[in-house]
């Protein structure tokens, strides 16, 4: 049971990759748009969508659309499919669900 | 009275659920202090990671630089999370993005690790630390969410407190055969005890556990002591009684010349009493352990005695091969026997037969002679005058109260009838699977 444990966490923090690609919008904009109450939270976002039925998230990409963000999901169901969830940061409307074959 | 056995148990049960309790508890707080332990050494690396890659740019700003710290902090909600606090500038990872970690505000000279609750059913592990470079202060966080460590590890804690109930009830049931297994030594040392009293054979040795050794012991002492007690009692008062009976019949001989009735009365009374305590010392010794009766063989003993008391009567003893010992007791079993044995020969012709029958449950002896018999009118006497009737005439009576007695004690019956071969016939049946509360108490 350690072992098993030990080994996980281990394994997660040896990970190392290369920095990803920045967002159309930077994350101090974000914070700042979130402060004033233009965008919801990422955590009340995520409440919308429960892990259980959207997947567990992996990533998430922000886009400036038209003036408005837009906030690209990426999860992992337990079926092991990839989704793509693009929602509304401004109410947490979902726009696009996309699952990856 | 409580169950020694139940008690045991229960000790056993109560002292394992609170000792299963404590290791558990225990176990699960070194686990949980192992885990945190572990996961505060990787941030810790990964706090000396951030502090040689946070520089200042050419503008004087600080940032991290970009490709030295883990993907992990790149990717939004990942569980791993830094922040850094430098000259009025926040330098957050991506992986926090709109959140911040909550900071010990007002404490900023605080070094070390606390938890806190991060966003949604995150907990996170936050280590702090503060360093100068360059000139400048800067406080640095870095934190984990220890959740999904801390489920598994609440799981295979359910696991191992499922593992435990079943080894504690493995462990009861064991224990409570092996507490069958010894405490058997009880029932064999009662069965013994029963077959003392029942005069059967003893039961195979046992070996007797130290502890109860001593009351074994004390026991066997015991026994013996009672056993010579009542063969010594039985013996005085039988001596009393014979040393009385002569000087008593002295007294009844010159009462009788002296026709002074007034002492007739209570000179039958004290024969009475003394013929009554004779029978019952005899009685009572029934928890003598005085050897198997085996009546086919005392039988024919007691028939060549009154063979040769009465020489010209032919005694028939007719019984299968009855080498099984009897649960009665000898001297019981000869008084009856020789009574009424004695009975059928004193009135005999010719000819007196004893039939013996054992069945599982009972015992039946048949006393037959040839003599005149006794007429329905005299049976009917005997019958509802009791037998107790001889009891009053001493010396020629036929002993009928010391054969009532004694088949009273093991609740047989007594029953009269003309015999075939012309005279009476005394059938006397003995049950012999007496209950234990029924057995005469010594």
């Amino acid at each position: 049971m350690k072992t098993t444990l030990l080994f996980l966490v281990l394994a997660v923090g040896m990970i190392n990759a290369p920095a990803r690609a920045g967002d159309d919008i930077s994350q101090n904009e974000i914070r700042e748009l979130v402060r004033r109450g233009e965008l919801l939270s990422l955590e009340s976002i995520l409440s919308l969508y429960p892990e259980k039925q959207y997947g567990k998230l992996l990533d998430l990409e922000a886009e400036r659309d038209h003036g408005t963000v837009i906030y690209e999901l990426k999860t992992l169901r337990s079926d092991g499919r990839v989704t793509e969830l693009k929602i509304d940061a401004r109410n947490g409307s979902l726009l696009k669900l996309e699952v990856e074959d | 009275m409580y169950s020694l056995k139940r008690k045991i148990t229960r000790n056993l049960t109560i002292n394992m659920i609170i000792v299963m309790s404590v290791l558990l508890i225990v176990m699960y707080f070194f686990m949980q202090q192992l885990l945190r332990d572990y996961v505060l050494t990787r941030l810790v690396h990964d706090a000396e990671s951030l502090i040689s890659a946070v520089e200042p740019d050419a503008n004087q700003r600080w940032q991290v630089m970009p490709g030295r710290m883990s993907a992990v902090y790149e990717r939004v909600r990942s569980g791993h999370y830094y922040q850094v606090s430098v000259d009025g500038q926040d330098l957050l990872s991506r992986s926090l993005f709109d959140t911040d970690i909550p900071t010990t505000a007002g404490n900023a000279d605080f070094s070390g690790h606390y938890l806190t609750p991060g966003p949604g059913s995150e907990t996170w592990l936050v280590w702090v630390q503060q360093i100068r470079k360059k000139g400048q202060a800067l406080n640095i966080w870095v934190a984990e969410d220890i959740e999904p460590i801390q489920q598994q590890l609440r799981q295979y804690t359910f696991y191992a407190l499922a593992l435990v109930l079943l080894v504690t009830a493995i462990l009861i049931y064991l224990q409570q055969r092996i507490l069958g297994q010894s405490f058997y030594i009880f029932t064999w040392l009662r069965e013994n005890l029963s077959s003392i009293r029942h005069r059967k054979a003893q039961q195979p040795g046992l070996q007797i556990p130290l502890e109860i050794a001593p009351l074994v012991t004390e026991i066997e002492k015991l026994v013996d002591h009672l056993r010579n007690r009542i063969e010594r009692t039985r013996h005085t008062i039988g001596n009393l009684a014979h040393e009385l009976k002569r000087p008593l019949q002295l007294l009844s001989m010159q009462q009788e010349n002296e026709k002074n009735s007034a002492q007739a009365e209570p000179l039958a009374e004290i024969k009475r009493i003394l013929e009554r305590e004779l029978k019952r010392a005899k009685i009572s010794g029934s928890s003598k352990a005085g050897g198997d009766f085996i009546i086919a063989d005392e039988m024919r003993f007691m028939i060549a005695v009154m063979e040769k008391i009465y020489p010209q009567i032919e005694v028939e003893l007719a019984c299968e091969n009855l080498a099984e010992p009897l649960e009665l007791d000898r001297d019981d079993m000869l008084e009856l026997t020789g009574n009424l044995l004695d009975n059928a020969c004193k009135f005999a012709s010719s000819k007196a037969v004893l039939a013996i029958r054992v069945t599982d449950r009972r015992l039946t002896l048949i006393f037959e002679d040839d003599g005149k018999g006794l007429d329905t009118r005299q049976v009917e006497e005997i019958k509802q005058r009791g037998v107790r009737l001889d009891e009053t005439v001493a010396g020629h009576g036929l002993g009928l109260g010391i054969c009532n007695d004694i088949i009273d004690t093991y609740q047989g019956s007594l029953s009269f009838s003309a015999s075939a071969l012309g005279g009476l016939k005394v059938t006397v049946q003995i049950p012999l699977e007496l209950a234990d509360t029924q057995y005469p108490e010594p």
